[in-house]
């Protein structure tokens, strides 16, 4: 009941808003679209506090849905789940708080959307089976293109929210084809089962092709969902979009991938995983030297949440559950704090240290909690990342103390969440450290050189940032993943298309067009000759009925 | 009994139409009745009504309704209601809402008939009756448009009539369930397969028979485009499952590699284009192009999942299409012009029309919690396990509907307002909300109509022979 009331409360929520229509005050508007992810985070507080007395897992069943073996409308709880779920339901409130409270005319249109996204990223984190999770995926997509695109008069705005869909409609389609697949190998859709047989059949040669294929479907789509690179140019132009729907985008919409990796990961193929640990860790350096390229500024924000899924695609990969929900509830906190802090129209963004901090502590955390299980490859590629974090805090913390802004400070709605994020980092080094065999934590893992790794990493980052004025890099760097990402998005899926629909249509159709005419004239002209010499001679019925007549005859003599 | 009402109580709206000053009022009173006989259908069983008529063509005014029948007879009757009702603008109402009444009346005749002749027949007229109302009231382009329209249709009506002679001659019996209880041998049903899937091919639209469609839809009245779209369609639907997949099982399977290709080959095709297509209803053509090649492909693959999601599939793209052409007549009526490019900036003062459009658009994705998304995993999950090929590239064309509908939501009502327009009368509203949330009534709860999709009810899947 509980679990139903977790994804139905912003459901309902948003629809309500969306039929009442523009009769609800202000207050009325702000209060319902509020509602719904507070119900949906005391609900989970509830399920949280269930799971501390002593459950183990829960589970609501709902009935069937499709005909199709295993979907279900079947929802499923267990540990893991709880602490994202958390994280989620509280990042969406405070994003639903700040958009009543700023957002002027669109905060309806935007509350709609923001409710359907918690609803539905909460129905992925929990579903069941594959199609379920597919429902959620889809949503969570559609909600992107809500929101980027929330500024709809402007046109960079739309734009960049049409291409956020056509992103992640790809991501769409890789989910369909693991679905298809899944049924076709396993003739079954629910996630469990699914994990499991996929392991199995992993190690035999026959099926292993078949499997690869499943897998790699499954990385690319959590790899466009978390923003990997090449397919990361999804995420919007911060001076586009509002303050709120950054937060959620940047924040929210990745979860979605992290979820599906860390369900289906224990099965999928070790070449996958390998690869999903190199995309992983090649995005983090990469995003990291954007990053630090980029300055301090907002053309940073969209690297510095890519470095981050970056850490969290390399925990993903080397299949550390633990890790990898806890670098994502950091990574959610941190996104979420930073962009809270502008204020809520378009172009307001002004950087700071705390994004910078952010980056910083999921790469370091990466490198701490993965290093008994990372290849040596990905260590190091996560330790320079955390070292380019560290010069770009140290710098924009140079250029921010350089130019005192005293009017504007942290607001509460971001200050919660840093501090929350604070304390969630705190609590789980502390936990690794010590050891607690009751939450599935090993025994200590942590030892002098992993912490020393990291601490010198640090120190040369911000060594090398306060030492020179400026990090000279060339600019080609600098702008070349920018330039992958549209050079991916207007060379393979833009032009390519677009000229083939311009052959086709103009072409092709207007051949069958023609072709269709000429026909339909032809047509005509026989029907209009034949009409003229059915009138036109006397004789002319009577010499067509004769010449059946001796046709059939002949035909029965024949025969 | 309620079997002939269904097709009775149309005809008799049309003989009142023809007649008296409210025929607006009649046919949609007509078009209710017939979706509350439907839905009646569905909940207690019909029984069967059979009389021959000429006996030495073994032809007999044999009719029943069945639960498929029952449901595309529902979808139908609401799409005749919305249309009817978005009818107020024309002119020489009563042989308009008359036609309109036979039209109807033929295509709910076809879902009932269980004799070949009978189907013909009803399917023969009800094609005639779209034509005169296309060529009677639609706008520019309307004579070539009729003209490609029924060049196309009687053609495959022609090849319809050759082979139901055939079968005559042959069995002495024109009755579908006598036909489907002594099938013909294996080898020998591939001809009359192809031959009864000619008449209804150019109306699925099936890929190289289709070049009518986007002339019927620019130059017909906006109502008349949408019986075409969706009752002719699914009437060409529901006619594949009795006549084709009903009695020539053996024959669709030796076929199905080509047509499935085709269907493929039609949902790329079809969505490219419209990805280049400044007209509007040209663009919802090529669309619906697209949207019937991927229930025709769910048809032609012919297993237990896919033909689920096939009639799913005609039951979305009905109500969608429907609400994507009155859409398209409000976009026209604001910009004075078919044209995408008039358009521009319409959600800043038209805000209601821009969210129903965004929600359309949404709807024609296939987006879950709609009724295109069930359709959409049933078929691509079965047409998987017979021709993983083909699924596949049409699970790839997904991909471009999301550019085109995208770019047409854009270029229409996002950006900054180039054109001033009012927003959606509230007599519009009532037309397009309730498909919207019939779609995802059905999309939130498809077992409203896959629980009644039992075995007997669909022809009998691949695997099952």
């Amino acid at each position: 009941m509980t679990l139903a009331l977790v994804i139905v409360v912003p459901l309902a929520a948003g629809a309500l808003l969306l039929v009442a229509g523009g009769r609800l005050g202000r207050a009325a508007t702000a209060a319902l679209g509020v509602a719904g992810p507070a119900v949906s985070f005391v609900a989970t507080a509830a399920i949280a506090q269930a799971f501390v007395v002593g459950k183990t897992t829960l589970v609501a069943d709902l009935g069937p849905w499709l005909p199709l073996r295993g979907s279900d409308l079947g929802l499923r709880v267990d540990p893991v789940a709880v602490p994202i779920m958390l994280a989620t339901a509280g990042a969406a409130t405070l994003i639903a708080l700040h958009a009543a409270t700023r957002l002027g005319r669109g905060a309806r249109r935007f509350l709609i959307a923001l409710d359907l996204l918690t609803a539905a990223l909460l129905t992925v984190v929990m579903a069941r089976d594959l199609v379920l999770v597919l429902v959620g995926w889809e949503i969570v997509g559609l909600c992107a293109y809500l929101l980027i695109g929330h500024a709809r008069e402007r046109p960079d705005a739309a734009v960049a929210g049409a291409r956020a869909l056509v992103m992640s409609r790809v991501s769409d389609i890789a989910l369909l084809g693991v679905i298809v697949g899944s049924l076709a190998l396993f003739r079954t859709v629910g996630l469990e089962e699914i994990a499991g047989r996929l392991a199995a059949i992993t190690l035999t040669p026959a099926a292993s092709s078949a499997a690869l294929a499943l897998g790699f479907l499954t990385l690319i789509a959590g790899a466009a969902r978390m923003a990997q690179l090449p397919l990361h140019g999804w995420l919007p132009d911060p001076r586009a979009t509002p303050a709120a729907a950054l937060a959620a985008v940047h924040a929210l919409v990745p979860v979605s991938g992290a979820v599906l990796l860390v369900r289906l990961g224990a099965g999928l193929h070790p070449t996958v995983l390998a690869a999903a640990v190199a995309t992983g860790a090649i995005t983090a350096i990469i995003a990291s030297l954007g990053v630090v390229t980029n300055g301090p500024g907002e053309r940073s924000a969209r690297w510095i949440t890519i470095a981050q899924l970056g850490a969290v695609m390399v925990a993903g990969g080397l299949g550390s559950v633990l890790g990898a929900s806890f670098l994502m509830i950091l990574a959610i906190l941190t996104r979420c704090a930073s962009f809270l802090r502008y204020e809520a129209g378009p172009g307001s963004p002004r950087p700071g240290a705390l994004e910078g901090l952010g980056l910083v502590a999921v790469l370091i955390g990466a490198c701490i909690v993965l290093a008994p299980l990372a290849p040596p490859a990905a260590l190091a590629a996560l330790l320079i990342a955390a070292t380019l974090a560290s010069a770009h805090v140290a710098r924009t913390l140079a250029v921010d103390a350089a130019r005192v802004d005293r009017r504007a400070g942290l607001n509460t709605l971001a200050t919660l969440p840093a501090i929350v994020s604070a304390v969630v980092a705190v609590a789980f080094f502390a936990l690794v450290t010590t050891g607690r065999a009751s939450l599935g934590v090993p025994a200590p893992v942590v030892s002098v050189e992993m912490l020393a790794a990291p601490a010198l990493a640090i120190t040369v980052g911000v060594t090398v940032a306060l030492a020179r004025a400026r990090i000279h890099l060339p600019s080609r760097l600098a702008t070349a993943a920018a330039d992958l990402a549209s050079a991916s998005w207007s060379g393979a899926v833009a032009a390519i298309s677009w000229s083939i629909a311009g052959v086709l249509a103009h072409g092709a159709e207007g051949g069958i067009g023609r072709g269709a005419a000429m026909v339909t004239v032809a047509l005509a002209r026989a029907g209009r000759a034949s009409g003229e010499f059915a009138a036109g001679s006397v004789w002319a019925h009577e010499a067509l009925f004769i010449a059946a007549t001796a046709a059939i005859v002949a035909y029965w003599v024949v025969r | 009994m309620i079997a002939t009402a269904i097709v009775a109580v149309p005809l008799a709206a049309a003989v009142f139409c023809a007649l008296s000053g409210v025929a607006r009022w009649a046919t949609i009173a007509a078009s209710t009745i017939v979706v509350a006989l439907a839905i009646l259908t569905l909940t207690t069983p019909a029984t069967a009504l059979k009389l021959s008529w000429a006996l030495p063509f073994g032809a007999s005014y044999a009719v029943t309704v069945d639960p498929l029948s029952a449901i595309f007879i529902a979808l139908c009757g609401v799409v005749s209601l919305a249309g009817a009702a978005a009818s107020d603008r024309v002119g020489d109402r009563r042989a308009y809402f008359a036609l309109w009444c036979v039209a109807l009346a033929c295509v709910n005749g076809v879902f009932i008939a269980r004799d070949l002749a009978l189907l013909f027949a009803f399917w023969e007229t009800g094609v005639v009756a779209v034509a005169i109302l296309v060529r009677g009231w639609g706008g520019r382009a309307r004579a070539a448009a009729t003209a490609a329209f029924l060049a196309h249709m009687l053609v495959g009506s022609g090849l319809f009539l050759l082979a139901m002679a055939s079968i005559a001659v042959a069995r002495g019996t024109l009755d579908m369930d006598a036909l489907a209880a002594r099938p013909i041998a294996a080898g020998a049903q591939l001809l009359p397969a192809l031959l009864f899937l000619a008449a209804f091919a150019p109306a699925l639209p099936l890929l190289p028979f289709h070049s009518w469609a986007p002339r019927v839809y620019a130059a017909a009245p906006v109502p008349v485009a949408i019986l075409v779209a969706a009752n002719i369609a699914a009437a060409a639907v529901y006619g594949i499952f009795r006549v084709c997949l009903g009695l020539f099982p053996d024959g669709m399977t030796t076929a199905a590699p080509v047509l499935v290709v085709l269907c493929a080959v039609g949902t790329i095709y079809g969505a490219l284009v419209s990805l280049r297509e400044d007209e509007v209803r040209r663009l919802i053509a090529y669309a619906a192009l697209a949207q019937q090649s991927l229930v025709g492909l769910a048809i032609f693959a012919a297993t237990a999942t896919s033909l689920r999601g096939a009639v799913l599939g005609s039951l979305s793209h009905g109500l969608v299409v429907t609400a994507s052409l009155l859409l398209a007549g409000a976009l026209a009526r604001r910009t004075a012009s078919p044209l995408l490019s008039r358009a521009g900036g319409l959600a800043i003062g038209a805000p209601v029309l821009a969210a129903i459009a965004t929600i359309t658009m949404f709807a024609a994705l296939g987006v879950p919690g709609t009724a295109g998304f069930a359709a959409r995993i049933l078929s691509l999950a079965g047409a998987y396990e017979r021709f993983p090929a083909a699924a596949a590239t049409a699970a790839f064309a997904l991909l471009i509907p999301a550019a085109y509908l995208s770019y047409a939501i854009r270029r229409a009502y996002h950006g900054p307002a180039l054109v001033r327009a009012r927003d959606l009368e509230w007599s519009d509203r009532f037309i397009v909300v309730p498909l919207l949330a019939l779609t995802i009534a059905i999309g939130v709860a498809p077992r409203i109509v896959t629980d009644h999709l039992g075995d007997d009810v669909l022809p009998a899947a691949v695997d099952e022979r």
